[in-house]
C-alpha cells in the first residue's frame, strides 16, 4: 500500500528504469508520440514531458494524431488531443485516412460491414504514423501500449497461430531495420496503474470505446485477461515473459522481409498489406487481404499464405482505383 | 451498507443502459476501477467493505481506447 504521493514516484520511477534499462532514447532525437487523446496516450505525453525535463534525456517531442474518419468517436478524442498540445506545450500534427487513402473508417465500415474493420483501421493506423512520422522527420515513434495490451497480443497471436507476430510482439522496439523505429515505454505499466494517475493527476482525456470495437477479436482476449488479472494479477506480466521467452523451432518457415511493389512500404509479401486492403476496397472486394486462403499446418503460416496470395495475384494484373498518396 | 449493498442498488436505480458495462456476476465487471474516499477498493476489503455516511465512491471504466 502506498500514498498517492509516493505512487506517482513510484510510477514515473519505473518508466524512467523502463526507458534506460532498454536504451530507448539518445539524447538530441526527435519523437514522435503517437497520440490518439485516449488514457494510454495522453499519460505518456504527460510523463514522457516530464521525465524528458526531470532526467534530462534531451529529446524533441511531438503529438502525432491519426484521424480515421470515425464520427463521434475520433472527432472527438482529436479535440482532447488539440487540448494536450496546449496544456504539455507539444506540438501536435493530425494525419487523415482521407488525404492518405481517400477512404475512412465511415466509408470503410459502410463497404464492408461490421466485420473485419478492426483489421483495416490497424493497418493503415501503422502506415499512417509511419507516414506522419516521416513528415516531421523524427527519429522514432512512441506508443502508449501497456502491460495488458501485450498481454492480448501474445495471446491473439497464439490464438491465431501467427507465428511471425507471436515472435516479435514482445519486443519493446521494432521496426529498427526499418524506415522510423518505435517504441513501447509502457510495456511493464499495468492499465490500471495508468487510469489511477491519469485520475489523481487530473489528466485531461478521451474515454469512450470505439463505435465499431464490440466485434472485434482483441475484445475475447482482452475478456479473459481482465479476469485473470482479478483472479492473480500479476499473470499479465508472467504472460509477457512467456511471450519474451519463446523460441522458434528452426524448421518454421518465417516470411521474409522485403519492400511493397506498390508502395515501398515494408512487406513480408509481394504487395503490403495496406495496398492489398485498399486495392480490395476500391475493386469492391471487401475481402481481399483477410483471413487466409488456405488452411496451414504447424509453422507454415508464411508457405500457407504465399500460396494463396500467389494465386490472387495471377488474376490480377495491377492495382485500380485511387491510393491516395502513399509513397515511402 | 456494504459496497455489495451499494453496486446492487446503483445496478437497479443508476444504469440506465448495458448493464454489463458495469456489473458482472456479483461485482463491477473487470476492468472498471473503485475507489472509496479516493482509495483502491482492494486495499479496503472489496465487496465487503462498510460503508459510512459521506463516504464518496467513485467508478473508474479503463475498458476504451488508449
Amino acid at each position: 500500500q502506498i500514498c498517492r504521493e509516493c505512487f506517482y514516484i513510484v510510477f514515473e520511477d519505473e518508466i524512467h528504469q523502463t526507458i534506460v534499462d532498454n536504451n530507448l532514447f539518445k539524447a538530441g532525437e526527435r519523437v514522435a508520440i503517437g497520440a490518439s487523446g485516449g488514457k494510454d496516450s495522453t499519460v505518456l505525453a504527460y510523463v514522457l514531458s516530464e521525465l524528458n525535463k526531470r532526467h534530462k534525456y534531451g529529446l524533441d517531442l511531438f503529438l502525432l494524431s491519426i484521424d480515421e474518419g470515425i464520427t463521434g468517436y475520433r472527432d472527438d478524442s482529436l479535440e482532447t488531443v488539440k487540448r494536450n498540445e496546449l496544456q504539455y506545450g507539444l506540438p501536435l500534427k493530425i494525419v487523415s485516412y482521407k488525404d492518405l487513402y481517400d477512404w475512412t473508417m465511415d466509408d470503410i465500415v459502410k463497404a464492408i460491414g461490421l466485420k473485419n474493420n478492426c483489421t483495416f483501421c490497424g493497418v493503415f493506423r501503422r502506415q499512417a504514423l509511419d507516414r506522419g512520422a516521416a513528415l516531421l522527420k523524427v527519429d522514432k515513434i512512441v506508443t502508449g501500449h501497456n502491460a495488458d495490451d501485450i498481454a492480448e497480443t501474445v495471446l491473439l497471436n497464439i490464438l491465431r497461430g501467427d507465428i511471425a507476430r507471436l515472435s516479435r510482439c514482445t519486443f519493446i522496439t521494432t521496426g529498427e531495420d526499418g524506415p522510423i523505429p518505435r517504441c513501447k515505454p509502457f510495456k511493464y505499466t499495468y492499465e490500471k496503474e495508468i487510469v489511477m494517475y491519469a485520475y489523481f493527476k487530473k489528466l485531461d482525456y478521451f474515454s469512450t470505446e470505439c463505435i465499431y470495437s464490440p466485434n472485434a477479436y482483441r475484445g475475447f482476449a482482452r475478456e479473459f485477461i481482465k479476469d485473470l488479472e482479478r483472479m492473480r494479477p500479476r499473470a499479465i506480466l508472467d504472460i509477457i515473459t512467456s511471450g519474451e521467452n519463446f523460441r522458434i523451432s528452426t524448421t518454421t518457415r518465417m516470411p521474409e522481409q522485403g519492400t511493397c511493389e506498390r508502395c515501398g512500404y515494408i512487406s513480408s509479401q509481394k504487395l503490403c498489406k495496406a495496398c492489398v486492403l485498399l486495392d480490395g476496397l476500391n475493386r469492391g472486394l471487401p475481402k481481399l487481404g483477410i483471413g487466409r486462403t488456405a488452411k496451414v499446418g504447424a509453422g507454415a503460416d508464411g508457405s500457407g499464405e504465399q500460396q494463396g496470395k500467389r494465386a490472387e495475384r495471377r488474376n490480377r494484373s495491377s492495382l485500380q482505383g485511387k491510393h491516395g498518396n502513399l509513397d515511402f | 451498507a456494504t459496497m455489495k449493498g451499494l453496486l446492487s442498488w446503483v445496478k437497479s436505480n443508476l444504469v440506465k443502459e448495458r448493464p454489463e458495462m458495469f456489473i458482472k456476476d456479483d461485482s463491477v465487471r473487470p476492468g472498471v476501477l473503485v475507489l472509496i474516499n479516493d482509495c483502491d477498493w482492494e486495499l479496503c476489503g472489496g465487496l465487503d467493505a462498510e460503508l459510512e455516511d459521506k463516504d464518496v465512491v467513485v467508478f473508474i471504466s479503463t475498458l476504451h481506447g488508449g
